[in-house]
């Protein structure tokens, strides 16, 4: 019978590892998955299917790497499904890729912003500018675990990440300068230090 | 804010393209360091570096702004992780036939079968499927077969095989007819787990419930997700969803999986039936 390594009932010893390496994730997972969903009922739903899922599979878990990396990775296979009934995730053209590039080399970022604003641009992003923004920069995810959660290349990872930031950019761009033109504060300067 | 800037000189565009990449640490040592010279003595790109910077730890502060779950919450999750089992075991005649048909010392592409069953001398190896796998398979069955509103009645051979190749066309009637108890509702392709698959799903006859739905999954010739399913393991698993899955690698490394809302018996026997069919489809089918 030693062909097949079935996997005994968990012992309470398996129980403690994932006490010791999962659960003090959870919250971060919650948290991750309300800003995927932005809803709690949905980021509940999340954070819960990704700890079943975990649980189930912790037996595949190499000890001693990193739980959150790993927990993260079943959060996003998870919420991908979801996402998949509901936006078609597109994927940017060569030419997008390149024009997105030039703005990167071309334009100027805002030096007076306001938490608000960068939340209100933030919602203003499309939801695949919004979640890449959120790996890198929130989640800390480097291009390459990145391209390893998204399935796509290093290079396709680079040039959506500019994309990206090129959009977000443009956004606060836009909410600055309405907050300037409505008066909510003095009219940025321009001019470089 | 910083005046729009159209910058002409070759050095600052470079920079800037790869201002964020720098400023995350995502870039060599000679490319960093060539930046931060650049930096050093072009104040407008200093500038830029300065506003990006801050705009990204704004973004951070937002996001660090979420907030955590409720009260119990966790607790709740808690509670029911400790009340689910980590996986379900194969019922022991089956490891038995696993064993046996595995110290036959048989190779090569893989069908699901008992020892005891007439396709037993056919068949090489039980195959067990890794859990993720059949998780994901457990799930495109609930976003898939069980989120559309599927015919309730069997399909012209015609109408629901008509958006697949023809030889998987072909498995499709070959399985369908296997199936004395189903009637194909439909066949088609949609996407799963990154990858394109074809989709077969059957209703069970007289059943018009959900319940009543078994997904055959296939995948493409060498998918990753066959790649992940590693030979030598698991053949069923529950799923967390409340089905069954049971699948087997078949040539050309395709995966073929079999997502039913029956136990896990019911799933394998559906299995043992359809697959010797997708099996040869394999062989000659279009990637």
């Amino acid at each position: 019978m030693g062909f097949f390594a079935f996997r005994p009932a968990p012992s309470d010893r398996v129980r403690e590892d994932f006490d010791r390496e999962a659960w003090p994730h959870f919250r971060e997972i919650y948290r991750a998955a309300l800003r995927l969903t932005r809803r709690p009922a949905e980021a509940e739903d999340l954070a819960q299917e990704v700890f079943l899922q975990a649980w189930k599979s912790f037996d595949r878990f190499e000890r001693g790497t990193n739980c959150r990396a790993w927990l993260y990775r079943i959060l996003w296979n998870v919420d991908h499904q979801r996402m998949r009934k509901k936006v078609p995730l597109t994927l940017g053209t060569e030419g997008e890729a390149l024009l997105a590039e030039t703005l990167a080399a071309e334009e100027t970022t805002p030096t007076e912003i306001r938490d608000e604003e960068v939340a209100a641009a933030l919602e203003a992003l499309s939801e695949e500018h919004r979640r890449i923004l959120l790996l890198s920069d929130v989640e800390e995810f480097t291009y390459k675990e990145i391209a390893t959660l998204l399935k796509v290349p290093i290079g396709t990872v680079m040039s959506r990440l500019s994309r990206a930031r090129s959009a977000l950019r443009e956004k606060v761009r836009g909410t600055a300068a309405a907050a300037a033109v409505l008066g909510n504060r003095p009219a940025a300067q321009g001019g470089n230090p | 804010m910083i005046a729009p800037l159209h910058v002409r000189d070759y050095a600052c565009a470079k920079v800037r393209r790869r201002l964020d990449s720098y400023l995350i640490g995502e870039l060599s040592v000679d490319l960093s360091h060539e930046i931060l010279e650049h930096l050093d003595r072009c104040p407008e790109c200093g500038a830029e570096a300065q506003a990006r910077e801050k705009l990204r730890t704004s973004f951070r502060r937002v996001a660090a702004s979420t907030p955590g779950p409720r009260e119990g919450f966790e607790g709740e999750v808690r509670a029911l992780v400790a009340r689910t089992p980590m996986r379900q075991p194969l019922p022991a005649s089956l490891l038995l036939a696993a064993s046996l048909i595995a110290a036959a010392g048989m190779t090569g592409w893989l069908v699901l079968s008992r020892a005891t069953a007439p396709e037993a001398s056919k068949a090489t190896v039980v195959a067990v499927l890794d859990a993720s796998a059949a998780d994901l398979a457990a799930f495109n069955h609930k976003d898939c077969a069980r989120a559309a509103s599927w015919p309730r009645e069997a399909a012209s051979a015609e109408e629901f095989t008509k958006s697949v190749d023809a030889p998987l066309a072909a498995a499709a009637r070959a399985a369908s007819a296997r199936l004395p108890g189903y009637a194909p509702v439909s066949a088609h392709e949609c996407a799963h787990a990154g990858e394109t698959i074809f989709h077969l799903i059957l209703r069970r006859r007289g059943d018009e419930s959900r319940d009543g739905l078994v997904s055959v999954v296939v995948t493409r010739p060498h998918s990753a997700l066959a790649a992940r399913a590693k030979a030598t393991e698991v053949l069923a698993a529950s799923s967390r969803l409340g089905f069954s899955v049971a699948g087997a690698r078949v040539r050309d490394g395709r995966l073929v999986l079999v997502v039913a809302s029956a136990d896990e018996k019911a799933a394998i026997e559906i299995g043992r039936a359809v697959l010797p069919a997708f099996a040869a489809a394999a062989a000659v089918a279009v990637p």
